[in-house]
Formats: C-alpha cells, structure tokens, sequence
C-alpha cells in the first residue's frame, strides 16, 4: 500500500500537472526542412540517410502527440530516477 | 542422475551440497553441450573453458572443505556480452568493440564470482543492446532453439537462447524497453527486469542511462530468485542503485498467493488498435484461470494507454543513446550496423524540450500506474504480441513504428517484472506473462510466478537441437 508521503506527492502533481487538452501538435518538417538540420546535427549522412531518418522522425513525431507540452513551472523531471518516489 | 543440462539451479545446488554432484563435472558437461550443439544458435560469442573450469575445481575445493557460499555456488551460468568481464573480450556483438578487453569486472559479475559461480561465457546480443541481429556485424546473429528459422527475441537474444537450449543454467540479459522479457518470451525461459536501481548497471555497456536495468534469465522463476539473491544491493559506483534492505528472493519464491491481488490489464491486450494471437488470448485466460484457482484475486483494471508509455520511453530511449554513442556515429559510423546506427543517429533530431517533456510524462504515468494499482499487489498482462519473427525477414530499422510495446511500461515505471512461459501455441512457440510489482516488491513477483509454474506442467518440456 502506498504510505502518506506517496499519496501527498500524487496529489501535488495532479495539482501541478493540468495537462489536458495541452497535447503537442507539432508541425511535421518537410524533407527540405529536415535536410537544413540534418546539416546542422554534425552527424555525416548521404541524401538517402536523409530521407530515412526524416521517416522515422515525422513517425516518431506523430507518436509524440501523446506527450503533453506545456507544463507547470514547477513539473521538475527527476534527476535521478527512482521508482518508488 | 538425470541428464545434469537440464537441472534448475535450486535442484543443482541441493546435490552439490550433499556432495552427490560436483561443479566440474556440471561444468563439463555444460562446456561439452555448447561445443555439440551451439553452433545451431550461436548463442555464445566467447566460451572461456580453461577460466570456467578453474572456478569450477575452486567451488568442488571449497565446498569439499565445508565452505559453502551459497546456492550459486558451483552453479555455469553466461554473460550477455555488454557484461564487462576482466582479461575476456566483451564486444558488445560490435564492430566497435570486437578486441576490446577489460581490466575489470562489472559490479554484477564480481557478485556472481563472489558467490562462487562459474561464467561458462559470453552471450550474443542485439548490438549495444539496441541493434537488431543483422548480417553486417562481426559475429553470427544468435537463432531461437525452438525453431532456428525464427528470431530468438532480444537485446539479450544469447542469453534467452542458452538458457533455453540448456548451455548454461542461468544468464545475465539487460532491460531498457524488454531486452531481458523479450528473449525470455520468444525462449521460453523466466526472466526477470527488477526495480530500476536494485542491481548495478556499473562495468555493463549503457544504452539508456535513466532506464537501463540488469537482471537475470533462468528456466524457471525460482532460478531467478536465487541469481537476484546474489545481484541485488546497493553500488556506490551506480548514481541510480537504490539502498534498500536485504530480501530473501529464493524463500519468497515459496510463499503461498492466496489472497494477493492481481491488476489484470485486459484493456492493453484485446483493444481497438490491437489485439494478441488467439493462442496468447487463450494462453492468458488459462493463467487467469491458475491464478485464481491458487486463490488470488484477479480483477480487470485500466492502466493508461500502452501507446503512452511506448513514445515516453522511445523518446527518452533514442535522445540517451544518441548522447551515449554520438562521437562514434559521427566519426566512425561504418563500424556500426546498419540498423543501430539508424536508430543512434535519430536522437539528433529530437529537442531538449522534448526529452524533457517526455521525462515529465514519464513522472506522471509513473504516478498514475500507481494510482490504477492501489489496492493490488501485482499487474497481469501479456509478455508478447504472438510468436517471434521470422529470422531471414529483414527486422524493421525504426521498430518503434508498429505494435506498442507490452513491456516498456515497466521500464517507465520501474516496476519489477517478470516473464512467465504460461504453454505453447499451435505453431510450438512458447508463450508468456509478465507479472509486474510494486517498486522493490520483486518478493511477492517471484512468490506468484513460481505458484504459478508449480502448478503447471509447461517447464518440462525444453526445445530439441
């Protein structure tokens, strides 16, 4: 069972996490928006690196709607992780 | 004396200690099965005879003498090869890392040597436990033994694979979104990811610093108790490892379930966007079905959307091992395997803002699992969607992209969680449950998993090579 502590904390984050209806709805790059940061990203690529990596990026970004963008101030992400915090 | 391959480790300890069994000889025979039929699988990157029967003669020695260190003691178990292991290769199944030689040993193998086990080896892996097994890397791609034309599941895929076909009693996989249940499931073997911070991650190649966890792989749960015994235990040298107070695993794996409660995750199985194979459906319903009639209560629950903890550890997956592998892309590429150096390379595109959105989100889903699991002590779902790919099929480059993943919402949370063989399907595949704690609850894991297989007949039957 979970003591006061845990109980406290959930409380305070719901509190502090208001999330819904603040999804992301990022703006999908086009290939030539992605070729420019791909020249940005240090890494070498040929134009069919490119390409590849821009499929998985807009798949991984369609995917990543489901994480809220705005938070509250106060949302820290933990340092170091610990599951039963 | 029955074929001594197939021996758990509990069974195999019992014998040495009334000295009805010695190491070398267990060793030996391990040591002999690998060389007749390892090559089927190559489950084994490194075979180290001369250091496992050293240690071997050490442990007859000692427990001649009275010395008993405990019930690894004498016991062949096998390393996943990102396992840093002194004077013995540890290659990372990489082009990158095939010569490379450690000084010392990982945390985790200086336990299991302290314990008095002997290390038959180095296992296969995915590449850096992230890779898929492709053609382009410097050893051979590690095969299931249930039917070598299918994938053994991975990253751990050697270490599923050996224990599975006997050639080691127990292993060492690593867990950052299921590498460790995955192979278990598609092997047919018990493995165990325990409470993020529990086992130290020091001297094991990382991928994914803020989910990277170790633990062991045996042929049944007890087994996994008995290696977590010696494993698990605060590191000094581990920002994540935990202090926590000494557990008694293997005793645990004996406790009586009746009355404990159980979080069944229907809603994650048998959904809109997808469902598991009619043989894991019925594979689930008959677990259910055992549970409750060693008297647990088993009660549907929902927990958030699968999907929700998939993308929250993808992304926190892909932003680390960029950082961690992001030299080498830049100036060696060519050394990595072509589809672990795809998925090393994508972390560059992402943002601080959204890594730090996803470990945000990854705190609230940790917070709300625990809310859907007040009042119950474990959570029930699926191990895997169906039986494992096919081998020669060429393995999807951003696999992220398909079916959420059944695991990684323990790897978000942390939680224990542990793969259960629950029979076999029409196709002879294995099937599987997780059974997931609450942080540092791996007891009362281990406590249902082992019922569970004690009244199943399903760790008699082992593949044939």
């Amino acid at each position: 069972m979970q003591g006061p502590s845990q109980a406290n904390a959930a409380c305070r984050l719901h509190v502090l996490w208001p999330w819904e209806g603040k999804m992301s709805s990022p703006k999908v790059p086009t290939l030539e928006e992605f070729r420019a940061r791909a020249a940005l990203s240090g890494l070498t690529l040929t134009p069919e690196d490119i390409e590849h990596l821009h499929k998985g990026y807009v798949g991984l970004l369609n995917l990543m709607q489901r994480i809220p963008t705005h938070w509250a101030w106060a949302a820290e992400p933990p340092h170091v992780f610990r599951a039963d915090e | 004396m029955p074929d001594l391959t197939t021996l758990s480790i509990a069974e195999a300890g019992r014998l040495m200690a009334r000295g009805e069994l010695t190491s070398t000889a267990l060793t030996e025979t391990f040591l002999n099965r690998i060389k007749a039929v390892d090559h089927k699988i190559a489950s084994y990157i490194t075979v180290t005879p001369e250091l496992a029967l050293n240690a071997a003669r050490q442990a007859d020695m000692e427990m001649k003498g009275g010395l008993r260190r405990g019930p690894m003691h004498g016991i062949p178990v096998a390393l996943k090869d990102i396992y840093e292991t002194a004077g013995v290769k540890t290659t990372g199944h990489s082009n990158l890392k095939k010569d490379y030689v450690p000084a010392i040993d990982a945390e985790t193998v200086r336990r299991l040597k302290d314990a008095g086990a002997v290390i038959l080896g180095k296992l296969g892996t995915h590449e850096f436990a992230n890779g898929a097994m492709t053609p382009d890397q410097p050893f051979p791609a590690v095969r299931n033994p249930w039917n070598t034309k299918h994938q053994p599941g991975g990253s751990s895929s050697g270490s599923g694979a050996a224990v599975a076909a006997a050639l080691c009693m127990g292993a060492m996989g690593s867990d950052t979104g299921g590498s460790i249940r995955n192979p278990a499931g598609f092997c047919g073997t018990a493995g165990i990811k325990p409470t993020y911070g529990l086992v130290s991650r020091c001297g094991i190649f990382p991928l994914s610093f803020s989910l990277d966890t170790a633990g062991p792989l045996a042929w049944t749960v007890e087994d996994c108790a008995l290696m977590l015994d010696v494993l698990a235990g605060h590191d000094a040298n581990d920002q994540a490892s935990a202090k926590t107070a000494k557990v008694d695993y293997g005793t645990s794996a004996h406790r009586p379930i009746e009355g404990m409660r159980i979080a069944l995750a229907r809603h994650w199985y048998e959904g809109k966007d997808a469902t598991v194979t009619p043989d894991m459906k019925k594979g689930m319903d008959e677990a259910v079905r055992v549970l409750k009639d060693l008297g647990a209560v088993v009660h549907e629950v929902v927990f958030p959307d699968l999907f929700d903890y998939h993308i929250c550890g993808r992304v926190i997956i892909t932003t680390e091992a960029h950082a961690i592998h992001r030299q080498e892309v830049i100036e060696t590429p060519e050394k990595f395997g072509y589809t672990t150096r795809r998925r090393f390379q994508l972390g560059a595109f992402l943002t601080a803002e959204q890594y730090l959105s996803a470990l945000r989100f990854r705190r609230k889903l940790q917070v709300d699992t625990r809310a859907a699991m007040r009042g119950y002590d474990l959570v029930l779902a699926p191990n895997q969607w169906g039986p494992p790919e096919k081998f020669e099929e060429p393995q999807a480059i951003f696999h992220f992209l398909g079916k959420a993943s059944l695991s990684m919402p323990f790897n978000v949370t942390g939680q224990p969680a542990m793969t259960v063989c629950c029979g076999f399907g029409s196709d002879g595949f294995p099937l599987a449950f997780q059974l997931a704690g609450r942080p540092f609850d791996e007891a009362s894991v281990f406590a249902a998993g082992a019922a569970y297989e004690r009244a199943t007949p399903w760790r008699l039957r082992r593949p044939t090579l």
